[in-house]
């Protein structure tokens, strides 16, 4: 049986794994699969053809997407994780998952958020945080649960058979970890209601926090828990080891170190400061490296299994999956080179490279996972091999067919955007030709995602068979039982010369960013010393600092501390200063406006320059306004965020400021332009524009693929809410004031009356306090500074 | 340019502290993985742990 020895005490001990939680989990992600990809095609026949938007609100592309993304993400692969996770970790660990409750309170707790999810989203509950849109209760739900995941797996661990932690553990810890941190940091937010609320975070800060959050659920959501699956199914499939368990270590540790530094890649060019924008751009390159590591090490394990290759179908997924892991990890690093970004950022050609992480990496690992697992857990054969190659070729064609649409599409569309004439104007002034030569292959995507779900159903039908045909599998093995972690371990490894060393380093290095004297001689000193005593001593014991990293891998809990410490470093190091330089801005701006703008002596430009910029607080029909766009999703097909490029400039007008968001709780900056920028579109069109164009975007704009909002105007603003709202944002540092507060009923109304009257002079009906007229009130709004209210205040007799 | 990037806010030396913290444990690691998984049973051994944990089980 086994080898290994060192903690046995000869005893045999009888394990039985539990599969049944395992066979749950596979369920669920068949189930849950089919749904994320129905909606997938379903927000894709939208973008081709908008009638698929349908006349219901909660079926509109603004709060559909957000609901596929959440099922692909958290409810498909979420569900494929943990039962993968399950299997693997139990059989690694030759123990028994610690707890069945815990094991099923994982299990229900995460159904029922899905549940959840999916009756919020389409209601318009959401915080308008992309992959974060999930309300607070449901955030607090999500947390107890991994919370017990958590538990359940480190008390496993604890009381393990098996003295090494296999490399595909390491990975789940970075996973458990690192999630939690994550989702607690991103989710800080405070509440205005059951339903609602407004994070703690504010424009610049609330971007960086968002997208440290957002690349970092890519990096430890969705590759480092199916990087742990890889190390583990892989060998299996294949029946060999690993190809290089030696390549393994290092992709492991550069991996989890450095994947996260990349998230301000999502903000290059954006009015995220430039040092925070250097340092995502130079570590997403890096991150090129270990990521290419692991994808030879999985190419290479499977290089021994080629013969399996023509008779296995879960070797084809296998092998597909991981070439798409390659591709995705190459063109992640490519599309963060500043200059590509450019071009790149906000067209589909984003969406083309995701699709290649999600469906590519994701789907296929799940589905090979899926075909190997199943029929071991229902004791069985797989029903139909034939089944599962064609399969296999169907979805390879429809994912292909997909990313090759939307690099076209995507590259074309910032071609569009950027070409300039002769004279160096915009080539195509207007925005809608750009979608219109993009229809084509919105279309041919659609057709694409079609097929990739179609081969699915055929996936279902053969797992389901498989299923019904085989009996409930049991597995009891017999393991050396080994003693619990041994306490004197910890001693040895916290003395050991390569932890006092990195101490002592990380000490000096600390010191040096106190003291603030990059050159500081002394410290320098200091570690060149201690740098040459390290090298003296391990030329004189190599042994023991060859020891460190066995003890760490026999002491969970240690290396699940080094683990922290390492993807702790890149966030705090970035997101700190951000939130530290911006928070006191707009106080400093109004200490200076109130000092020196009366005396008119304008001494100091750099706070001259912040205060031209800096936002006023919204009204409050405005803010009702902003909700209302928060909650119907515009920001999926919107941004506001200009950047300082020329054609950029040229179509929407001066690039944004950082100062000019300051106060949004939450950032609408967006990732995605199907339609136009919206930073400074207020002023733009007349009041009537906007509300033709809301009830049928297709009246003023013939070709637009923007779903109507008719369902606005006979929805109506609660002035009530508006001001517990403003008030929630005062405690944030929005800077209402008592007055304000008490007059948002009567200042809401003032203003939606302008917006009314304005409308009568062209027969046009519109309630002052619809929603209607609060989205045209924010519209007109962006971009600009305060609008007028004070007509309906003259009506009142004046201030 | 350094210089000026500094004066901005003296917090920004803390990236460079989490690189050089980041490039000295890529080197421990390395070192590691050159000296201390030399000894090829063992890395076997460990590299085998998805295959052997089976043994005795009931199914297959
Ligand atoms: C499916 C993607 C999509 C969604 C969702 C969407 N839009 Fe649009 N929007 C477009 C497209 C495409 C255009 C350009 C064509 C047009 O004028 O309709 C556009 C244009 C606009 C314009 C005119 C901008 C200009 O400079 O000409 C405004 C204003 C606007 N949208 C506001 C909104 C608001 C507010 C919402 C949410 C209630 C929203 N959009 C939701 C796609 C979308």
């Amino acid at each position: 049986m086994t080898t290994s020895t060192a903690a046995a005490d000869g005893r045999m001990r009888t394990v039985v794994y539990d599969d049944a939680i395992c066979r749950a989990f596979s369920i669920a992600t068949i189930v849950w699969g089919a749904v994320a990809l129905l909606l997938g095609t379903l927000v894709a026949a939208q973008l081709s053809h908008w009638q698929a938007n349908t006349d219901l609100s909660w079926l509109s592309f603004g709060r559909l997407r957000p609901l596929h993304t959440n099922a692909a993400i958290f409810a498909f692969v979420g569900n494929m994780m943990f039962a993968g996770i399950y299997y693997s970790t139990q059989r690694l660990l030759k123990a028994r998952m610690a707890s069945d409750a815990l094991s099923w309170f994982n299990f229900w707790g995460w159904q029922v958020i899905i549940v959840a999810a999916a009756v919020t989203l389409p209601l318009g509950l959401t915080q308008g945080k992309e992959y974060a849109e999930l309300i607070w209760p449901i955030d607090i739900a999500i947390a107890v649960v991994w919370v017990a995941f958590a538990v359940n797996f480190f008390w496993t661990i604890a009381r393990r058979n098996e003295p090494n932690l296999y490399v595909a553990l390491w990975f789940y810890i970075a996973t458990i970890v690192t999630v939690a941190v994550l989702h607690i940091t991103n989710s800080l937010a405070l509440p205005t209601s059951w339903i609602h609320s407004y994070p703690i975070w504010g424009g610049v800060q609330d971007a960086l926090v968002q997208w440290w959050y957002g690349h970092n659920a890519v990096a430890f959501f969705l590759t480092t828990p199916i990087l742990g699956i890889m190390y583990y199914f892989l060998p299996k499939a294949a029946e060999r080891p690993v190809y290089s368990y030696r390549l393994s270590v290092v992709h492991f540790w550069s991996l989890v170190f450095i994947y996260i530094w990349a998230g301000p890649h999502h903000l290059l060019y954006t009015a995220l400061p430039d040092w925070a924008q250097t340092l995502g751009m130079i570590f997403s390159i890096m991150l090129w490296a270990p990521s290419w590591g692991g994808m030879l090490n999985g190419l290479l394990t499977l290089r021994g299994a080629w013969d399996k290759l023509r008779t296995d179908p879960v070797i084809k997924f296998f092998i597909v999956a991981v070439t798409f892991y390659g591709m995705s990890t190459f063109e992640g690093p490519l599309l963060s080179i500043k200059s590509v970004s450019a071009l790149g950022h906000y067209t589909d050609w984003i969406i083309g490279h995701v699709h290649g992480g999600a469906l590519g990496w994701n789907g296929f690992m799940a589905l090979g996972m899926l075909y190997w697992m199943v029929p071991r857990l229902w004791n069985t054969k797989l029903y139909s091999v034939k089944m599962a190659e064609t399969h296999f070729w169907i979805a390879t064609v429809g994912i292909l067919m997909y990313i090759v649409s939307m690099w076209v599409s995507g590259v074309s569309q910032g071609l569009f955007w950027r070409a300039l004439d002769g004279d160096g104007y915009l080539k195509y002034p207007d925005f809608i030709e750009g979608l219109v030569a993009s229809r084509a292959m919105y279309q041919m995507r659609l057709i694409g995602g079609l097929l990739f779900f179609l081969s699915y159903l055929l996936g279902i039908y053969n797992l389901a068979a498989t299923i019904l045909q085989g009996s409930r599998s049991r597995v009891e093995v017999q393991v050396p039982a080994m003693a619990t972690e041994a306490a004197g371990k910890a001693g040895r490894l916290i003395f050991s010369p390569p932890v006092l060393f990195s101490a002592l380093v990380i000490a000096l290095s600390v010191l040096l960013g106190v003291t603030n004297l990059l050159a500081s001689p002394l410290v320098l000193g200091l570690l060149c010393v201690a740098v040459a005593a390290a090298g003296l001593s391990f030329a004189i014991n190599r042994d023991r600092w060859g020891k460190w990293h066995d003890l760490i891998e026999q002491n969970g809990l240690a290396f699940t501390v080094l683990v922290l410490v390492a993807i702790l470093i890149g966030g705090v190091v970035q997101i700190i200063p951000t939130v530290v330089i911006t928070e006191k801005v707009p106080e400093q701006v109004r200490a200076y406006e109130a000092e020196v703008q009366p005396a008119g002596a304008e001494d100091d430009p750099v706070m001259a320059e912040q205060a031209r910029w800096m936002q006023q607080p919204y009204s409050p029909l405005e803010l009702a306004g902003r909700d209302i766009y928060i909650s119907e999703g515009c920001f999926n097909c919107h941004s506001q965020m200009v950047r300082p490029l020329r054609h950029e400039v040229l179509r929407y007008g001066d690039y944004s400021r950082l100062e000019e968001s300051l106060l949004d709780h939450p950032f609408q900056w967006g990732s995605k332009r199907t339609g136009p920028d919206l930073a400074r579109v207020g002023g733009k069109y007349a009041n009537l524009w906007h509300y033709l164009h809301f009830m049928d975007p297709r009246s003023t704009s013939p070709e637009s693929n923007m779903p109507a909002y008719d369902h606005l105007k006979t929805g109506t603003v609660d002035f009530d809410v508006v001001r517990g709202r403003m008030q929630t944002l005062v405690r944030l540092g929005v800077p209402y004031s008592d007055e304000e507060l008490r007059r948002a009923a009567q200042d809401g109304l003032s203003q939606g009356q302008l917006i009314r009257e304005d409308l009568a002079k062209q027969s046009v009906r519109l309630a002052p306090d619809s929603e209607l007229a609060a989205l045209i009130a924010y519209m007109q709004r962006l971009g600009r500074g305060p609008q007028p209210i004070e007509a309906a205040e003259m009506a009142r007799g004046g201030q | 340019m350094f210089q000026q990037f500094f004066q901005d806010s003296p917090l920004l030396v803390w990236p460079l502290v989490g690189l050089a913290v980041f490039l000295l444990s890529f080197i421990a690691v390395l070192l590691h993985v050159a000296f201390g998984l030399r000894d090829r049973r063992k890395r076997d051994h460990i590299a085998s742990l998805p295959l052997d944990d089976e043994n005795g089980g009931a199914s297959r």
